[in-house]
């Protein structure tokens, strides 16, 4: 995603109803929301809805949007708070619902295969990240993969910067400890 | 799409808070890391066009057409029918616009209290220097209502809903009883829900999917901070809403917020002398209070501090 400079003048502009500026936003944004999307929902036609859903309503509350704050953060919480309520409003989850998605369809497995590529340490690496607390895993994700800043994630995991920080280094704490067990694994 | 990461020097200093052996290690994790980032799921270009339109057609047309229709020629009599015509139309129009969209208000001054109730049952109570203001509509303009301040509703059990807006939040009900507190002045925007009796859902004015339902004797809260409204407490009621009996109720509320408080339901003006005591939190339960000097004079007591009148303003020190 692009700089939060740009965001900022995005933000002002489709504030003013500037459509252009709202074109440019989506653009940007659409895949790596859609990507954080299925985190949460592993279905891409509910991801979309949910992406459909999150644009709409910034549209709606364009006038009300405050340039001061992150728009970055705010569409990464809008597709949080609607993909857990998707989620919730799932459960009690019948059998049926669950069973296509525990099949691996031809896009999981490709998605496998990518995953598959880069060095061994890569591999692991995927691993013990998936391995983490959730909110260690959660602010080291939203720092790596989606590039925000402590504030941003703060902003999107609703707790203070300070916390996103001590999330952040537990989890490079927990992650060093498992890279120094699979070296010393591998000299022996 | 172009990638800042690498650029954002910043992000890197958390690094900088391991001690120098592990430096090493934290660097690999942290570069390898952003490598195993996951793949943006790769839609093309027509697919996000597609998303676009699909988008663009759910929202509607920014702006509305306007349909220019060629002139023609008319006689001057015909002329003058239209300008009269046209000129009625506009006024009945102006009239009609500002009938169903110059909002209807009440208001409670500072100093007094405010009760009203409409034809369909729902009462409500105004606490000082507040107001609640609503549209005319042809059905049921009032049932949508925007608060700033306090206010006490009692909403007979209706297929209806009747909703409350905030500066930040939203309350949609059913037929309860329920208090709202919004204060403009507070600086954090924070609007707090108590539930007497009955079911609300709270809900923020900025992501409304993000929502608590409230069961009676409850509170909670939202403000700029925290969309996401509070897990509501349970809170008693009496005391939370000593203000419809004029007694006040705080719990743990700085003096700054209390002596605001104080001024709208007195009237009255109170200069807090130190920041330290504008800070200082003050836990009281006062049903019958009396004048503002009684209350003043409690309140020095229980947090130590003292007063004195100034020109008609109270001064705190």
């Amino acid at each position: 995603m692009t700089n939060a400079t740009e965001y900022r003048k995005w933000a002002r502009r489709i504030r003013r109803s500037d459509n252009k500026a709202f074109h440019d936003l989506f653009m940007d944004s659409y895949q790596p929301l859609m990507r954080y999307a299925l985190n949460f929902v592993k279905d891409a036609d509910v991801a979309s809805d949910i992406l459909q859903e999150v644009y709409a309503h910034l549209w709606e509350i364009r006038d009300r949007l405050d340039e001061n704050k992150s728009l970055k953060a705010l569409l990464y919480r809008m597709v949080k708070n609607r993909s857990i309520n998707v989620i919730r409003s799932k459960r009690p989850v019948r059998l049926d619902d669950v069973a296509p998605s525990e099949q691996p369809s031809e896009e999981m497995a490709a998605e496998f295969l990518q995953n598959d590529s880069g060095d061994a340490l890569e591999r692991q690496l995927t691993e013990w990240i998936e391995a983490l607390p959730p909110r260690q895993r959660e602010a080291f994700e939203l720092s790596r993969f989606e590039g925000l800043d402590h504030h941003e994630i703060a902003d999107v995991m609703e707790c203070a910067p300070r916390t996103v920080n001590n999330h952040i280094v537990g989890a490079l704490n927990n992650l060093r400890e498992k890279l120094n067990k699979w070296k010393s694994d591998r000299e022996r | 799409m172009r990638d800042s990461m690498d650029k954002k020097k910043p992000d890197k200093q958390i690094l900088n808070q391991f001690p120098g052996e592990q430096q090493e290690d934290l660097h690999l994790i942290w570069d390898k890391a952003r490598r195993r980032k996951p793949e943006p799921g790769n839609l093309s270009a027509k697919e996000m066009q597609a998303a676009w339109e699909k988008l663009q057609k759910r929202i509607g047309p920014t702006r509305p057409t306007l349909h220019i229709h060629p002139a023609r020629r008319r006689s001057s009599s015909a002329r003058t029918y239209a300008f009269i015509s046209a000129l009625a139309a506009l006024f009945l129009g102006g009239f009609l616009l500002w009938y169903l969209f110059i909002p209807v208000s009440i208001e409670a001054p500072r100093g007094s209290y405010t009760t009203f109730q409409w034809n369909d049952g729902v009462r409500v109570e105004l606490n000082s220097g507040s107001t609640i203001s609503w549209n005319r509509s042809f059905t049921n303009g009032h049932r949508n209502i925007r608060l700033h301040g306090e206010a006490y509703f009692d909403v007979p059990t209706s297929e209806k809903p009747f909703i409350v807006e905030t500066q930040t939040a939203m309350v949609e009900v059913l037929g309860t009883r329920f208090n709202v507190r919004s204060w403009a002045d507070d600086p954090t925007g924070r609007t707090t829900l108590t539930l007497v009796e009955g079911q609300v859902r709270l809900a923020s004015l900025l992501e409304p999917e993000a929502s608590v339902l409230i069961p009676p004797g409850h509170i909670s809260e939202i403000d700029y901070l925290n969309s996401v409204p509070h897990d509501p407490r349970p809170i008693d009621t009496n005391q939370a809403l000593a203000w419809r009996n004029h007694g006040f109720y705080f719990s743990a509320i700085p003096m700054s917020e209390v002596a605001a408080e104080l001024e709208r339901r007195y009237d009255s003006e109170i200069i807090i002398g130190n920041e330290q005591l504008g800070a200082r939190e003050l836990t009281i339960y006062l049903p019958r209070p009396g004048d503002l000097e009684t209350i003043i004079e409690t309140i020095c007591f229980v947090t130590d501090c003292r007063y004195e009148e100034q020109n008609g303003q109270l001064h705190l020190f």
